[in-house]
């Protein structure tokens, strides 16, 4: 602790000043300055501001331990230039394997299939145009849009599978709004006419936000459809 | 405001007394060990790493944020920062791992359009063929799906019951078939609408599926694969 103090005086009242009395000031002063050197006791706290550091200067060692808590990193809730850690400061490939822990991503890591279905009950259409027989909304997730699954499978009422009598002939599509995705034709071919029971779609349009899938018949003949269940599925990955 | 400043308790043409010697040295005293040196008596960039004691700048030397982007080096983070295991499953938020976050694994054929066969040898189906090229080798599902105004159908020219039917599904690159489907010859049997197929044993690199077809032994007819594409998805 440097707590500075001059030697013992070599003057009084009614003395001459000597040469030697002002040098031995002068050194003491030198000395505390040049010397000695002055330490932490002879600074404020809170003295040594930002500008007063040399660039560079602050290295690990003279870094705390268990200093740097989060409130120390910028962070940003919503502008990501505001944030510290970005793309450009993780080396490509080197979030290993490793670095999880065995079985870390769980399921309750995975988000929600997103998805959306309704059932629908046994109908008979005599459709000359096209009608509705069922939809559902789903909400395409913001970001990159995924790929939508559109299917049709017999639901569990135990009713009739899809059949169309005779040589009728109509299409049943899959549908996002007014845009066909996929569509199945009942044609006759060699006196036979095909009957679909489970049907499967791949909508590589869908918009971010609500789209408006259904299935819709057209005859111009008559069909009859069991319970059928009808699913919109964004597709995970 | 640390300045010092030393007064002057002498005239011109006095004695310069003890009092005035020791007042002057109690105020540099004072200066030094009492008011004590802070910014105003500091030069900028001064101190270096030698004049910083270790543990120095704690918590509350830091002002918030104080960490920012630029003051990470580009490629700051590398492996050897992230211990092993450290991300451990409490590290990741509950649902944090979207689908938007999973890459596309997916491939889509082209349609086939309108194709017929009466072949009663294993034939290809036009364009019904895809794979992806993969890193690991993660189970393989597909399945037919539907374009514009599709159908499956196998009919019989001559009229009667017979069906057979039979679909194929095969990754060309590793020789394995994945759905083997035979439609007999019973009327009840009609109903094709899609094969789905799961493919366990996909190989590292390009994987082909392709899809066949085949009026079957001792059947006759034919064959219309109308509108059809191929669609795989991996696990």
């Amino acid at each position: 602790m440097p707590t500075f103090a001059f030697s013992p005086k070599t003057y009084a009242d009614g003395e001459v000043g000597f040469e030697s009395d002002f040098d031995l000031i002068k050194s003491d002063l030198e000395t505390a300055l040049n010397v000695t050197k002055l330490d932490a006791d002879n600074v404020q706290d809170g003295g040594v501001p930002g500008s007063a550091i040399i660039a560079g200067s602050v290295t690990t060692a003279k870094i705390n331990d268990a200093s740097i808590t989060p409130d120390k990193i910028s962070s940003d809730s919503s502008v990501d230039a505001n944030r510290a850690v970005g793309t450009t400061q993780i080396v490509d490939g080197d979030i290993e394997t490793a670095a999880f822990d065995s079985d870390a991503v769980t399921a309750a890591k995975l988000g929600s299939t997103n998805y959306a279905t309704d059932a629908f009950a046994s109908v008979s259409y005599i459709a000359s145009s096209e009608e509705t027989i069922e939809s559902c909304s789903l909400t395409v997730s913001s970001g990159a849009v995924k790929d939508v699954w559109i299917i049709i499978v017999p639901s569990n009422t135990g009713s009739a599978p899809i059949s169309i009598p005779g040589t009728d002939t109509g299409i049943l599509r899959l549908k996002r709004g007014s845009t066909t995705i996929g569509s199945w034709l009942f044609t006759e071919v060699n006196g036979e006419i095909a009957t679909p029971q489970f049907l499967m779609a791949l909508d590589t349009g869908p918009a971010v936000g609500a789209n408006t899938y259904s299935v819709t018949y057209e005859g111009p003949d008559n069909i009859t459809i069991g319970g059928f269940r009808l699913y919109a599925i964004e597709r995970y990955g | 405001m640390a300045e010092l400043a030393i007064s002057k308790p002498y005239q011109a043409g006095e004695p310069y007394f003890e009092a005035d010697a020791d007042a002057q040295k109690a105020e540099i005293v004072t200066f030094i060990n009492t008011t004590k040196i802070n910014s105003d008596n500091l030069l900028s960039n001064t101190f270096d790493t030698t004049y910083l004691a270790n543990d120095a700048v704690t918590g509350a030397k830091l002002v918030d944020n104080a960490v920012t982007e630029s003051k990470l080096a580009t490629n700051a983070v590398i492996a050897d920062n992230i211990a092993g295991g450290a991300i451990t499953t409490a590290k990741i938020a509950d649902t944090a791992v979207t689908g938007l976050k999973v890459a596309h694994r997916s491939a889509t054929s082209s349609s086939s359009g309108s194709f017929s066969s009466t072949a009663t040898t294993s034939t290809q189906v036009t364009n019904l063929s895809t794979g992806p090229t993969i890193t690991v080798a993660r189970p393989i599902f597909g399945w037919l799906i539907i374009d514009a105004e599709a159908y499956l159908l196998k009919s019989n020219t001559a009229g009667g019951f017979d069906r057979n039917l039979r679909i194929l599904v095969q990754n060309s690159s590793t020789g394995n078939t994945v759905a083997d489907y035979l439609l007999g010859d019973d009327r009840s049997s009609l109903g094709v609408s899609t094969i789905a197929f799961y493919d366990p044993s996909p190989q590292v690199g390009s994987n082909g599926y392709k899809v066949f077809v085949t009026v079957g032994a001792g059947g006759t007819g034919q064959v219309d694969v109308a509108n059809y594409k191929l669609h795989i998805w991996y696990t």
